[in-house]
């Protein structure tokens, strides 16, 4: 086959930098001159933003004779990046490439960090390369006269595919690479992704499902890295495991490995402890001030550019961060990973080690710090997950109409749209597949009568019809809506600014609502005292006080992932062996040995259930250790089953390894197990949707959707126009609209969202399937064993109760009376 | 359930409201009515028909008190006018006979002749009867010998058991020298409040009152 103009003048600028194709970046080449769409399966730095990027650019060579020349500017490529702090990087890369190669090319940006004067001058000549959000190529739906920006589009690219495959950034992704195929058909996708369990499914929800097969292509880098894992172990080991310690007891153990490495990163889990961890390393180590920074989603951008900028002009030592160093561009200088706390999944554990040992050939290094004595048992596990180099899956989401709404009003905004022709685009996605008519219907209603039918009857207004076009022809509403759009809901956020008005970054309502005027916090690394409030703004100066209050930031608690959860199961068959080959285990002894005297340690035929008495109340404590969703859903289900027996009111907790049902009431487990199978499968259905509507579980899916679907109004960012007045708590909304319209879409969703990702039914039925193969050990407990206590002292609560509400209260009121008032303070 | 303020008898109900039989006199407050159409008008989709639930609620009262007259305690109307308004006027004159009186509330902004063109008597801080004073803020400064009957709060009592149980419950609340009503409105949220020794709280559990203190 001839050589194409287009692959000379590549071939020469590889030559003229001493460059060689890899393997895999050939494959995509090809594969995308062929005309096909695909998923690219190789580790960051590996060159893979070459693969997807230079056919394009032989492509537009081929077909442009004087590809020097500078045309009018059309929108080529667009390329979607979950992490605005990934563009900057990936900009600069993309530029001198085209540079090089004198291609009159301009690379853009599109995020929310973009200024306003930028976004003009892409209006008036919109950029060959877009690097853009998902939320801001929604924006640019939002746009009168977009559909003429896509014209030229020859390239879709999804970068970090991974990432937002499973959330409702990913819908978001799927419904605007639907919309732009639709208007340019012959536009090719390409993802790149870390390696996953699903890479098949990640390809077909990227393409859309009208893509067919043999014009789609997954290729597979070769590139393995080399991961060594080893755990810090304590030298005194706590008996009574619990969650509180953040690992800091092992500073002492972690520094010695920090100094002998150029650079060093250290993951925690929470915004938190990353805090605390910096404040205690200068603390202890003055001498690595100037050289340690800290890095987490709440701190102001540029504080985050410094740090990135001086990771890789090897400035810093050291760098204590959260996931918001997970992504992206390689910090060259990264020699040794250190996680603080179990990862919860494998696949994000070699993410993180793989941020190290960059040199070709390079073994990357990570070191795994538990912050409680059990995680020393997932240090094993992790080690063998990395060797058998096991990957979780990324479920895609479906069926999101909060998403789905918020997207056609997105396009009413714009350019309007006929809605016969728009079903065929949405339904050529993953998500929505199988949307039936009456849920199109219902979504339609939704946005332009607020109820189910489309007849308008009475001043709603948000979409109107004119003729075939569903459009917003009001401005107020457009303009709510820009505002208002994205699928991250996130807690009421205070900005933290200097007195001068220096932005820091951000912090919580919550945490700021019981600080007093010259309480002393700890954040980005400063004491900092507390001045006042000021239209969304704290106020803050320096302070010399050493002691200061670290803030929390919500968030979900990630739970432990099935593969890792059966790792743990069969490491505790033979647990108590002092001969164990894993230093974990032998370190762990104690702790296994006072469990065993408490109570037992069951193997993996056996379910443990202790009971036990304490002044709280009767607790059952079931170990099935399959992971914290998995429990959430069975502490329901267990509790429903017992409740429609007999009245009762219980509480429940978890964590990864089990569960408690904390009641008032004795429950004579022996007794129910022998009468009553309460792990069985049967109608297993039916009893998970009833205790789901039992418990609070729906209700609190529900806040993120409301927000999304646009029921919840955030209020203006950084501005203080008045917004109260339309603002109304997504459980009171939850309450109304169950009420009187029992039939909507959104409280369906957040069942059923409830139902697959907090209780993932799969997961739930095979757990009760091993279950029943197991013999049910019932250990009565004098004092809460090892393995109960993180669970008894989680304030983390769910309630389910079958007793009358009038009887719970007048029990509340008995047990108040002897107590007197501490009840109600509390 | 009968509570005596000021040795006159006032009887709770579970609708949220207040029946003062001496009087013949309804005490609500905070309806909020309007306030689903408000969000509707912003294009936040609230099923419409549970702004008929306040109506409901209010018949079934009138029908079963012989009422002579109503105090709204303050934020009758949600916001800026809607057709909420035409349904809360018509609702008005099937009751003409009915004497009404709105003390305003924060959310109340119309013209004040606007409530007069429907027949409501508008006292714009307070309005005193029998000893008794009622305004839709909860007043910091009492007289002597005053008791003030307010609203604005939305008060909620939370109640902790053994084993970690916990209950939220609109309440009544009823200090040594103020009252304040539950709200009444079928959209409105609710405020948790802390009580001190010697206050009485009876809350709201569904169909059921219950003395707490």
């Amino acid at each position: 086959m001839a050589v194409t103009k287009g692959e000379q003048v590549i071939q020469q600028w590889l030559k003229t930098k001493s460059w060689k194709l890899a393997d895999f970046q050939k494959e995509t080449i090809i594969a995308y001159m062929a005309g096909k769409s695909g998923l690219l399966n190789a580790p960051t730095g590996s060159g893979k933003t070459y693969a997807v990027f230079l056919p394009v650019l032989i492509e537009y060579i081929n077909n442009n004779k004087e590809y020097k020349i500078k045309k009018k500017s059309q929108l080529q490529v667009l390329w979607i990046t979950p992490l605005r702090a990934l563009t900057k990087d990936l900009r600069r890369n993309l530029q001198k490439v085209c540079d090089e190669l004198e291609i009159p090319w301009n690379i853009g940006v599109r995020t929310g960090d973009v200024g306003v004067k930028e976004k003009a001058q892409q209006k008036k000549a919109m950029p060959e390369v877009l690097l853009i959000t998902p939320e801001s190529l929604h924006l640019l739906f939002t746009q009168k006269n977009n559909t003429l920006l896509f014209n030229q589009l020859t390239m879709l690219i999804a970068d970090e595919w991974h990432e937002l495959l499973g959330t409702k950034r990913g819908v978001q992704t799927e419904l605007a690479f639907s919309r732009l195929r639709h208007l340019r058909p012959s536009v090719r996708t390409w993802g790149m992704s870390a390696t996953i369990g699903n890479l098949e499914q990640a390809s077909q929800v990227l393409t859309g499902i009208n893509t067919a097969k043999e014009h789609t292509v997954i290729v597979r880098s070769t590139i393995q890295k080399k991961i060594k894992v080893e755990s810090i172990l304590p030298d005194k080991i706590e008996k009574l495991p619990w969650a509180g310690y953040l690992g800091i007891n092992l500073l002492d153990k972690v520094m010695p490995i920090v100094m002998q490495s150029t650079t060093t990163l250290v993951f925690t889990n929470t915004r938190s402890q990353t805090e605390i961890w910096y404040r205690f390393i200068l603390e202890k180590y003055p001498e690595m001030a100037g050289i340690t920074a800290l890095h987490h989603g709440s701190l102001n951008r540029e504080l985050r550019n410094w740090v990135e900028e001086n990771l890789h002009l090897e400035k810093l030592k050291l760098v204590i961060c959260t996931s918001s160093l997970d992504l992206g561009v390689d910090f060259h200088p990264v020699e040794t990973v250190i996680q603080i706390g179990s990862p919860k999944s494998i696949s994000r554990f070699i993410q993180r080690a793989g941020r190290s040992g960059h040199q070709p050939g390079s073994t990357s290094k990570i070191y795994f710090v538990p912050t409680h004595s059990l995680e020393l048992i997932e240090g094993v596990s992790l080690r063998e997950g990395v060797k058998k180099n096991i990957l979780e899956d990324r479920i895609p989401l479906t069926q999101c109409f909060d998403v789905l709404a918020q997207y056609l009003v997105t396009l009413a905004v714009g350019d309007g749209f006929e809605q016969e022709e728009l079903v065929h685009e949405i339904k050529s996605t993953y998500a929505f597949q199988y949307m039936t008519p009456e849920e199109w219907y219902w979504v339609l209603g939704f946005i332009t009568s607020g109820g189910p039918s489309l007849l308008a009857y009475d001043e709603f207004r948000r979409v109107a019809i004119e003729g075939e076009l569903f459009t917003v022809t009001n401005r107020k509403v457009a303009t709510r809506h820009r505002l208002g759009m994205g699928t991250i809901v996130s807690d009421a956020v205070l900005q933290v600014k200097y007195m001068g008005g220096k932005y820091l970054g951000s912090i919580e309502e919550d945490f700021v609502s019981w600080m007093k005027p010259g309480a002393v916090f700890f954040f980005a690394g400063m004491n900092l005292e507390f001045v006042r409030v000021r239209e969304m703004t704290v106020q803050v100066r320096k302070s010399k006080q050493k002691n200061g209050i670290v803030p929390r930031w919500m968030g979900g608690r990630i739970p432990l992932s099935s593969e890792l959860s059966r790792f743990i199961r069969e490491r505790l068959n033979n647990a108590l062996n002092s001969d164990s080959p894993e230093p974990e285990m032998r370190k762990l002894q104690p702790v296994l040995n006072l469990q065993n005297d408490r109570s037992a340690i069951p193997n993996d035929k056996e379910l443990l259930i202790e009971r036990c008495k304490t002044k709280d109340g009767f607790h059952l404590f079931i170990f099935p250790f399959e992971g914290r969703l998995v429990h959430e859903g069975m502490a329901s289900l267990i509790a429903y089953r017992i409740s429609k027996i007999k009245p009762i009111s219980f509480s429940m907790a978890m964590n990864d390894y089990g569960f408690e049902l904390l009641s008032d009431k004795e429950v004579n487990i022996e007794e129910f197990l022998g009468q009553h199978d309460l792990f069985s499968t049967t109608d297993l259905w039916d009893d998970i949707q009833r205790s789901v509507n039992s418990t609070e579980m729906a209700r609190r899916k529900f806040r993120e959707i409301a927000t999304i679907a646009g029921l919840v109004f955030q209020g203006y960012p950084g501005k203080s126009i008045k917004t109260k007045h339309l603002q109304a708590s997504s459980s009171l909304l939850f309450d109304v609209i169950s009420t009187h319209d029992p039939k909507n879409q959104l409280i369906r969703q957040a069942y059923q969202e409830a139902l697959d990702q907090q209780l993932e039914e799969t997961r739930l039925r095979s757990a009760l399937e091993r279950i029943k193969q197991q013999r049910i050990l019932i250990k009565e407990t004098q004092t809460p064993s090892p393995f109960a206590f993180p669970i008894l002292v989680d304030r983390l609560r769910e309630q389910l109760s079958s007793e009358k509400l009038e009887d719970r209260v007048n029990k509340l009121l008995k047990q108040f009376e002897k107590t007197d008032a501490d009840y109600l303070k509390r | 359930m009968q509570i005596t303020l000021k040795d006159k008898i006032f009887t709770l109900l579970s609708q949220k409201a207040i029946w003062w039989e001496e009087e013949k006199t309804l005490l609500v407050s905070d309806l909020h009515i309007g306030k689903i159409t408000h969000f509707r008008k912003a294009g936040i989709a609230i099923p419409q028909e549970a702004s008929e639930q306040n109506f409901h609620i209010l018949d079934e009262l009138m029908n079963g008190y012989s009422i002579k007259r109503i105090i709204f305690i303050g934020d009758l109307f949600h916001s800026d006018i809607n057709s909420e308004w035409d349904r809360f006027c018509s609702w008005r004159n099937q009751y003409a006979a009915v004497e009404m009186l709105l003390i305003l509330g924060n959310h109340d902004r119309f013209p004040i002749k606007k409530y007069e063109e429907s027949c409501l008597i508008v006292h714009p801080l307070e309005f005193r009867i029998g000893g008794f004073t009622f305004s839709h803020h909860p007043k910091k400064e009492i007289e002597e010998n005053e008791y003030v009957i307010s609203g604005h709060i939305h008060p909620v009592i939370k109640l902790n058991g053994i084993a970690r149980q916990q209950v939220k419950l609109p309440c009544f609340y009823f200090g040594g020298q103020q009252a304040i009503l539950p709200s009444f409105g079928a959209f409105t949220g609710g405020h948790v409040i802390e009580i001190q020794e010697g206050d009485r709280v009876v809350a709201v559990a569904e169909k059921k009152l219950i003395r707490i203190k």
